[in-house]
């Protein structure tokens, strides 16, 4: 059996292929313009691990198992794999390297899988034409031929591989004319092609035939790193560089460190990011590792109520910046006012559900909250309505103004005494009340319950009462980073007067700003948020429920709570054990795939006028479950939720309550 | 001469506030034993004079000048400062309007003789009189001693003392000279305006009757709107209202919203979350309707109805057509 | 230019207040303290009168309080833009008297020659209105109180001065002036962290009030101060719908005056 020979000269245009695809892949490079990252460290076990699960895998391209998309993807991916895999085959089979230990051409399982694989790609590629140009999905470019700044657009390079794909079928047909192994008919596809015209017809063809698809490939190749074939490369070196754990967490700036120093010049230093060289290499290779794939933007509880932020508009926007300034030699001064402008940075609710989604890793948040700490700490410009916010938490210690030396009224006033760790010193639990819980008429009734479960199950705990102090979540979403540090040293500095084993709190908010970020200020303490421990206390039998309510139930699950730190089952064991049959019903987007009340990111503060209530929203998603509770477990999401209520005129037949209002019911 | 009231004018006749100014003065005058003249100068002078001379005071003071023919805040203090030396009263006093703002303590100033301002009401003590007035967000009252003979400037705050008290009389009309140099008249002014409003601002109300979900469907609107018209009130909304679309975002109050202090805020249906109360609860007086006992807004209303808006509402509204 | 700005720093809107013993100021360790709201509009109109003009000039920020508490709204106000500062150190019990407050900040800043003096038209506190006025009085420089919107005019001030129900008046007074600003004239910036750090570096020149040489003494006096009604309790209107309508309009009336 012959293997056909391949010419010498075509592998000088090989070589030629391989200098212009290097070339064209020194855009890499552009990330050097971007900071080092002293906190980044790369594991090589869960890189590998990261490389197996999202990118050969490629697990969230399957988030919803069979949709169009998906089915698409895994055509075009895995066809290609295959096709790769034979063409890697047949040139070191042709150059006799090997040949012991890889299949021949026309080996029946391998003449099968190929041509498999060629039909998988082609299908693959029709799909998507039909999905870009008549099913085109809101959020992806509408101009399907210009895309980002890919070459040929979308639409063009899809039908430069279909090209390849198709000649690549006719040049197979013509070796197997030519040649005519026994095991012909197992290119079951090239086979019958073969069999459309004469011997003569290929003969003459062939060789044609064989050149123009392989310098139309290499050709191909040349360009990848310039269409929206780069994704296959960029994003599998993004997926193998990302840490999973550094996921949604905002780097601290250690602005007190900054103020101390007595050379600090404040020109010379940047404040929040605007310019590329104040992003880091990895936030810029997130950019370009940016597959265009929309998934982001059509799970962002903004864009889905007509707010002008696409997340992938942003990350786009930025690798334009960083290709004009790295390829094209342009100034780029800064980029958030323009191309990105400040409402679409205000309107994120830092959910979290564009990261949750995007297939190729992409650490949208801290990128989005940085860009907000140059609009605040440098410009000075919060969004307006924020920024009383802002004042008022610096003024009194909490975003609504409310005096500092009223934070135990709700107490007080319900004649309530509450034991105080200035008094106590010590206890097992410190029981943050948070500022909602102590100001917010709403969450007040929330901050009795737990009191009501914390005195049932004879908790040893305590509160800090009056020595409460906003954590400074809603500042540093909001990018007011000096403030937020203020309020956490501060609050550290209290802590650390007392002596307790764990601090828990109702507001998912609280629970990862004190759990996950006071430790980049030596805070490190153990926190629980409430529905994990009332869900200990349950099973421990410390908490004794007598009465079960029969209402129908459903849970908001709450993105600082869920996405953010993974917890979706406390709350949910929690309500089912209050309930009669034990079982809550479950909304459309439950889980990771929730949706925002769209309080999260400092939106409590303020309003984008644009579009719906993000909570309007999601509060017809509860209506449509037909429950008469709607369970919450977070103060904003309380808030929203029952603002939303109001507004749907379900006051009659529906509530919202805390989980923890629902277990005080059933004690 | 004791008590001097210098009058304003407006729209030609005496200012509202002028009139509360005298009939304070009127009460004052009694309760200290001292008589109560008037002042008028400016360009409606000859009116003003007029309409006073029917008041109950001792004599009215016209002051002619063409340099007061316009607003000025020199001209002004300077025609009250003469006349005062001229006349040496005790006390002057002056409804603490806008424009009063203005140019009242420059005749503090000049005279170097003590302003007491926004005057609520007054305590005569024996020997010593005292003016009440309220500080710090309005939430305390002071009571503020002069401790120089007069004359002793008061302002008192618009509202503080009714006009319906003011008694009538008759009075002589008597003129006074007084020498202003136009040299010294260092501001000019133009003719007031009114401006187009884009929208209501209701910072500037003085009464706002305020809607939440309580109201229940939009056609119940009417009745708020005529409500709103017989009490010459703005309407405000809570959030839920605004986002349903029956009113422009202008109108509402709250933390999304406009901060809002008027002398009278009507709560109706309104439950009182906090994104709501933060933006009206510097209020001077907040009345609220709500079904809800334990609605958060009793928590920070003066007055409380439980009951049903769409039952009281009507009723309000006939009853306050008859008064 | 050079521009003054006077600002205080009060009690916040949300402070409790428990009167003193002497019944004579409030007790100020429950006090949240803020910036005066009208002072902050009349600092950013302040910043924006130099920015408007080519960024040529200073804005000296003045204000009169304990030197513990008060340097805290002054750096604030540098922060945002303020070129230095003068704090003159007062300490309880305060001046109440507008005329000496006034004649004591006259004497601080009487060799500032300013050509512009702006202020809160009143303090959230106090209330009086008049230090702005008197001030310009004892500096010799023409005023206008309320203002709402300020111009350069053929090397005048025209401002538009606030009346009530939404009239306004255009007023043209000549320089040096002393004007008091209304809230909401403009947006009032917020204090950026560069801007908090590059105020370090900028000169608060600290006075002790004793040090001022002030010739008058106090012409009025706080005689006692009180809560005018009882600690809020809601009053509950009850009866038929017929007896709360009739109540109620009495009560617009006689207690809230507004009908």
């Amino acid at each position: 059996m012959e293997t056909p020979h391949i010419p010498v000269i075509f592998y000088l245009f090989a070589i030629i292929a391989l200098v212009l695809f290097i070339y064209n892949i020194r855009k890499f490079l552009a990330i050097r313009i971007g900071k080092s990252d002293s906190d980044y460290k790369i594991k090589l076990i869960p890189a590998a691990l990261n490389l197996i699960y999202y990118g050969i895998l490629q697990r969230r391209v399957f988030r919803f198992k069979f949709s169009f998309a998906a089915v698409m993807h895994f055509l075009i991916g895995f066809g290609f794999f295959i096709l790769l895999y034979a063409t890697a085959v047949g040139t070191f089979v042709s150059r006799g390297w090997l040949i012991n230990f890889l299949p021949h051409l026309d080996t029946p399982w391998f003449a099968i899988l190929n041509d498999t694989g060629g039909l998988m790609v082609f299908i693959g590629i029709l799909m998507a034409l039909y999905r870009r140009h008549f099913n085109k999905p809101k959020s992806l470019p509408q101009d399907a031929f210009k895309g980002r700044g890919n070459l040929f657009g979308d639409t063009g390079i899809l039908l430069i591989i279909l090209f390849l794909v198709i000649g690549g079928y006719l040049a197979e047909a013509a070796r197997l004319a030519i040649q005519a192994p026994d095991t012909a008919q197992y290119s079951w596809i090239g086979y019958p092609i073969s069999k459309l015209f004469s011997f003569e017809f290929w003969n003459t063809a062939e060789q044609s035939l064989w050149w123009s698809h392989g310098i139309l490939s290499l050709m191909a190749i040349a360009i990848i790193p310039n269409t929206k074939i780069f994704h296959t490369i960029a994003s599998t070196i993004n997926i193998a560089l990302t840490e999973r754990d550094l996921r949604g967490k905002v780097k601290p700036m250690f602005v007190s460190k900054l103020m101390e120093d007595p050379d600090m010049d404040p020109d010379e230093i940047s404040l929040g990011s605007t310019k590329l060289e104040d992003f880091t290499w990895k936030q810029l290779l997130d950019s370009i590792a940016c597959t265009e794939c929309g998934r982001c933007t059509n799970v962002c509880p903004a864009y889905n109520t007509d707010k002008p932020l696409s997340p992938m508009k942003i990350i786009t926007d930025m690798r334009q910046e960083l290709y004009d300034k790295y390829l094209n030699k342009k100034e780029v001064d800064g980029i958030v006012g323009k191309p990105i402008t400040e409402t679409e940075l205000w309107s994120c609710t830092t959910c979290g559900a564009c990261t949750e989604v995007c297939p190729v890793l992409i650490n949208h948040i801290p990128t989005f909250t940085e860009m907000r700490r140059y609009l605040v700490l440098s410009e000075g410009k919060p969004h307006p309505q924020a920024a009383d916010s802002l004042e008022k938490t610096m003024n009194t210690g909490n975003p609504w103004g409310f005096s500092k030396s009223e934070r135990t009224k709700w107490a007080s006033d319900a004649g309530i005494e509450l034991p105080l760790m200035s008094e106590k010193k010590e206890a097992e639990v410190l029981y943050w009340v948070g500022c909602a819980g102590a100001y917010d008429p709403r969450n007040q009734k929330v901050a009795k319950a737990m009191v009501n479960i914390l005195e049932a199950a004879n908790v040893d705990y305590a509160v800090l009462g009056n020595e409460e102090s906003c954590t400074g979540d809603s500042a540093r979403r909001l990018g007011e980073e000096y403030l937020f540090e203020t309020m956490a040293l501060q609050n550290i500095e209290t802590f650390n007067k007392y002596k307790f084993n764990k601090i828990i709190t109702p507001c998912p908010h609280c629970f990862h700003t004190l759990g996950n970020e006071y430790g980049d200020f030596e805070g490190n303490y153990e926190v629980q948020h409430h529905s994990q421990f009332i869900m200990e206390l349950i099973e421990d039998g410390k908490l004794k429920l007598n009465k079960y309510l029969d209402n129908k139930i459903t849970y908001h699950d709450a993105c600082y709570l869920g996405r953010h730190n993974g917890e979706y089952e406390a709350p949910r064991n929690v309500i089912n054990s209050v309930i009669k049959d034990g079982k809550l019903i479950e909304m459309e987007r439950n889980r990771k795939n929730s949706f925002c009340c769209g309080a999260g990111g400092g939106n409590m503060w303020y309003d984008i006028e644009d579009g719906e209530r993000i909570n309007s929203v999601r509060f017809q998603e509860a209506i449509d479950t037909e429950v008469d509770v709607v369970a919450t477990a977070c103060s904003f999401c309380t808030i929203m939720m029952d603002d939303a209520l109001k507004v749907k005129g379900k006051e009659d037949s529906m509530q919202v309550l805390d989980i923890a209002e629902l277990v005080a019911k059933a004690l | 001469m004791d008590i001097l009231v210098v009058l304003e004018g407006a729209n030609g006749a005496i200012h509202r506030i002028s009139k509360e100014a005298v009939a304070a003065a009127q009460a004052l005058g009694k309760d200290i034993n001292q008589k109560v003249s008037v002042l008028a100068f400016g360009k409606d002078s000859d009116n003003l004079s007029k309409e006073a001379s029917g008041f109950n005071v001792d004599e009215v003071i016209l002051v002619e000048d063409e340099n007061l023919n316009n607003y000025s805040a020199d001209a002004y203090a300077e025609t009250i400062k003469q006349v005062v030396e001229k006349e040496s009263p005790k006390y002057v006093i002056m409804g603490y309007s806008y424009l009063v703002r203005d140019f009242f303590p420059k005749v503090s100033a000049r005279l170097q003789k003590p302003l007491i301002t926004d005057v609520i009401g007054y305590k005569a003590d024996g020997g010593k009189t005292l003016f009440a007035k309220q500080v710090i967000h309005g939430k305390l009252t002071v009571d503020i001693e002069s401790k120089v003979d007069g004359p002793v400037l008061i302002g008192f705050q618009s509202a503080a003392y009714s006009e319906d008290n003011l008694e009538s009389g008759s009075a002589e009309v008597r003129t006074v000279a007084v020498t202003l140099d136009p040299a010294q008249l260092k501001t000019t002014s133009e003719e007031p305006f009114q401006e187009e409003s884009g929208g209501v601002d209701l910072t500037a109300a003085d009464k706002i009757v305020s809607i939440g979900r309580g109201i229940g469907k939009e056609e119940n609107m009417s009745l708020i709107n005529d409500l709103a018209a017989v009490l010459k009130a703005e309407i405000g909304a809570s959030r839920p209202i605004v986002d349903s679309g029956w009113l422009p975002n202008s109108n509402q109050v709250g933390s999304s919203g406009q901060s809002v202090t008027p002398n009278l805020y009507l709560a109706l249906g309104i439950s009182g979350a906090i994104q709501h109360v933060v933006g009206m609860k510097g209020s001077k007086n907040i009345v609220a309707i709500n079904r809800d006992p334990d609605a958060p807004i009793f928590e920070v209303a003066d007055y409380g109805v439980v009951g049903d808006i769409l039952e009281i509402v009507p009723k309000l509204t006939e009853a306050l057509k008859n008064q | 230019m050079k521009i003054g700005v006077l600002v205080k720093q009060v009690a916040g809107n949300e402070s409790p207040l428990r009167i003193d013993s002497n019944e004579q100021w409030v007790d100020e360790g429950s006090i949240d303290f803020a910036t005066n709201e009208s002072d902050s509009y009349a600092l950013e109109e302040a910043l924006q009168i130099i920015e408007r003009s080519g960024g040529e000039g200073e804005v000296v920020v003045i204000s009169m309080g304990p030197a513990d508490r008060t340097p805290k709204i002054i750096r604030e106000a540098l922060a945002k833009g303020g070129h230095r500062a003068i704090h003159i150190q007062e300490e309880a019990p305060y001046e109440i008297d507008p005329f000496v407050i006034a004649s004591t900040f006259a004497e601080a800043v009487k060799d500032e020659s300013f050509d512009l003096i702006l202020s809160g038209l009143q303090s959230d506190d106090l209330g009086s209105g008049q230090t702005g006025v008197i001030l310009g009085e004892l500096l010799g420089m023409s005023t206008a109180t309320l203002v709402m919107g300020v111009e350069l005019k053929d090397s005048k001030l025209r401002v538009k001065r606030e009346l009530e129900s939404g009239w306004f008046q255009w007023v043209t007074l000549p320089f040096p002036a002393c004007i008091t600003i209304q809230s909401g004239l403009n947006q009032p910036r917020y204090p950026s962290l560069k801007g908090i750090m590059g105020a370090k570096k900028k000169e608060i020149k600290s006075i002790a009030k004793g040090d001022i040489n002030v010739s008058s003494t106090p012409m009025q006096e706080f005689s006692k101060l009180y809560l005018h009604k009882a600690e809020k309790r809601t009053e509950m209107i009850e009866g038929s719908a017929d007896q709360i309508v009739e109540k109620m309009v009495d009560i617009f009336k006689k207690e809230i005056k507004a009908i």
